[in-house]
């Protein structure tokens, strides 16, 4: 019985005051008992309705369950009235502290007639990406007064992936120094299949008609087959620091969420130029998928991004194991890293001196910060600077290629700029 | 509820205690500003309490009869309304559609079952106390408006019995 409480306070109200009455003995007291009891009758006209049963049904618009970041999803509730009518109910859909409500509400008051169907939409943003749990459903039922609630039954959860945000990056060419047999878009100097002309041979037997050059044939009176340049692909591997005492900034604006952003352009950039990439994120657990290429890898890649959490119990041993164990050598390796973490540049250098071709894009962790808090203090800036400059200048010398990428601006320019110098220094 | 209080006050001036009232609506009136139910739910009973106290001597007319009963249910109207208009305003924090159809709806409803409680609760309290002095006091009335006063107020009585039967055996049947 939810009537507790109006119960209780008219039940204490009569009995006090006929115990007045007889003390004074005094009508006035009676007077108020008996109107006590009338108002007990009458507020007995204002009860809930004796069959409060409500279904409730979420679902996403088309089912949708994977969301790219900064996108809106819309959520429907569906309730359907199998009691009485229902003048005040109350639907509370729980939401994640970093979920936005960008249209419509997830807190709506209906009322509900006998057997009435309601749905009830609303469009939530989450500015992070990861996984996320919508949910469970509160329904509570209330009298006009407030005295009498009844929550009601609730829903089960539903979980939406907000996979990261990625930059369209059309002129970044990461080629790998080491190629596997594989068609790529890599240029590899050798003849082989592909579409560039490399050089003319006398023609062989079983050669493709249409490679023979009709005009050299003409001219020296024997047929003649141009030779390509093959084309060949590499692997590529992301190795994504998820390591929480490494990163900077705030939930929403920080060092990791820059890095699962980079991965996953990256991972689009070099699967779109016909490469096989491969990703470890190194996070509370260690999270990979094996080099691959196509659409649905990068589809895997992408639900790996968003799962992964943030943590660090396996330290960069588990990373080292991985790519030595079970990733294919020679591959390149690019780490996305702040190098907040000494122990991480410390791998990265241990990479270099090995067979690896390695390359690091670091987001800034002082622009996120100054983004954030605006000045940070000239001499702690400057710690930091000189801080990130030595790591920096180390990795340099090891033969590493750093990008040294401001998050607040795209990632294409940096990396552009730091590709252009690794391609003169191929060349030399 | 000052207004309520003063009014209370005014019309008991006759009693040394006159400004009980005055002084007892300063714990709903606390609970009501810093939105605590529950100051607000025991300060009105002490407050209908301090009022009956205060004119506890009074004599028994159908004027005095009608100026206690209807005080007992504009402190009950004023209880009833502020809980409804904390309930409002907490929805009005939390929903910014409060222009919304099903909110207006509500509060509208609020105000009819306000207004329908404390009326028909005072014309009950009203009858019920004009049956209760007419047996306890032994009013002179004729034998024929004796008898239709028994027949009213035996059916009276079965209707709340049946009333509170009905109230007691309210379950949750979600």
């Amino acid at each position: 019985m939810k009537m507790d409480k109006l119960l209780v306070y008219l039940t204490a109200l009569t009995i006090l005051t006929v115990l007045l009455g007889n003390l004074f003995r005094s009508w006035v007291f009676f007077m108020g008992a008996i109107s006590s009891l009338a108002l007990f009758v009458i507020v007995g006209r204002s009860l809930p309705p004796d069959d409060i049963r409500v279904d409730v049904r979420r679902e996403t618009s088309r089912g949708i369950r994977d969301v790219y970041l900064g996108d809106e999803i819309e959520l429907n509730i569906h309730l359907e009235n199998k009691g009485d009518e229902l003048r005040f109910l109350e639907v509370h859909d729980i939401l994640p502290s970093l979920v936005e409500v960008v249209d419509g509400s997830n807190h709506q008051i209906v009322r509900l007639e006998k057997g009435e169907k309601k749905d009830l939409y609303y469009k939530i943003s989450c500015p992070v990406s990861g996984k996320i749990e919508v949910g469970p459903t509160k329904i509570r039922y209330r009298d006009t007064f407030n005295f009498f609630s009844e929550e009601l039954d609730e829903e089960e959860n539903i979980s939406i992936r907000i996979l990261p945000r990625v930059q369209e990056m059309k002129k970044i060419d990461i080629n790998p120094s080491y190629t596997k047999h594989w068609l790529g878009d890599i240029k590899s100097k050798s003849i082989g299949v592909g579409n560039e002309f490399f050089s003319l041979r006398e023609y062989h037997i079983g050669d493709e008609i249409r490679d023979i050059n009709w005009k050299a044939t003409a001219r020296y009176q024997k047929p003649f087959t141009n030779e390509y340049e093959a084309e060949k692909s590499g692997d590529v591997i992301l190795v994504v620091d998820g390591y929480k005492k490494g990163i900077v900034g705030t939930m929403r604006n920080n060092t990791l969420e820059s890095s699962v952003d980079a991965a996953a352009s990256l991972s689009s950039a070099i699967l779109s130029a016909r490469n096989q990439v491969g990703v470890i994120v190194a996070g509370e657990y260690l999270n990979w998928v094996y080099p691959g290429t196509g659409k649905n890898q990068y589809q895997s890649i992408l639900s790996n991004l968003a799962k992964f959490e943030k943590g660090g119990t396996w330290g960069l041993e588990g990373v080292k194991w991985l790519l030595e164990d079970f990733f294919p050598r020679r591959s390149m390796i690019i780490f996305i890293s702040p190098l907040t973490v000494p122990e991480f540049s410390d791998t990265i250098v241990d990479f270099c001196r090995r067979e690896y071709d390695v390359m690091v894009i670091s987001p800034d962790p002082v622009k996120i910060e100054k983004n954030i808090v605006g000045d940070l203090g000239s001499t702690a800036e400057k710690l930091h600077r000189a801080e990130r400059k030595n790591i920096i200048e180390k990795l340099w010398t090891y033969g590493t290629v750093v990008v040294d990428w401001d998050p607040n601006q795209p990632l294409e320019p940096a990396l552009e700029e730091v590709l252009r110098y690794r391609q003169r220094k191929r060349r030399a | 509820m000052i207004l309520s209080a003063a009014l209370a006050s005014l019309t008991s001036l006759h009693s040394v205690y006159w400004f009980f009232p005055l002084i007892f609506c300063i714990v709903p009136l606390i609970g009501y500003n810093v939105r605590r139910l529950l100051f607000l739910d025991s300060g009105i009973p002490l407050l209908i309490i301090s009022y009956l106290f205060v004119n506890r001597v009074i004599s028994f007319t159908t004027a005095n009869l009608l100026s206690i009963i209807g005080f007992f249910f504009l402190f009950v109207g004023v209880w009833f309304y502020a809980r409804n208009t904390l309930l409002v305003s907490g929805i009005d924090e939390v929903f910014e559609s409060s222009s919304d159809k099903n909110v207006q709806d509500f509060k509208r409803s609020a105000l009819n079952d306000l207004f329908g409680n404390v009326v028909m609760g005072f014309f009950l309290a009203v009858f019920a106390g004009l049956i209760g002095a007419y047996s306890s006091l032994e009013m002179g009335i004729g034998a024929n408006i004796e008898i239709i006063l028994m027949v009213i107020f035996s059916s009276a009585v079965f209707f709340i019995l049946y009333l509170l039967i009905n109230i007691f055996s309210w379950k949750k049947t979600a």
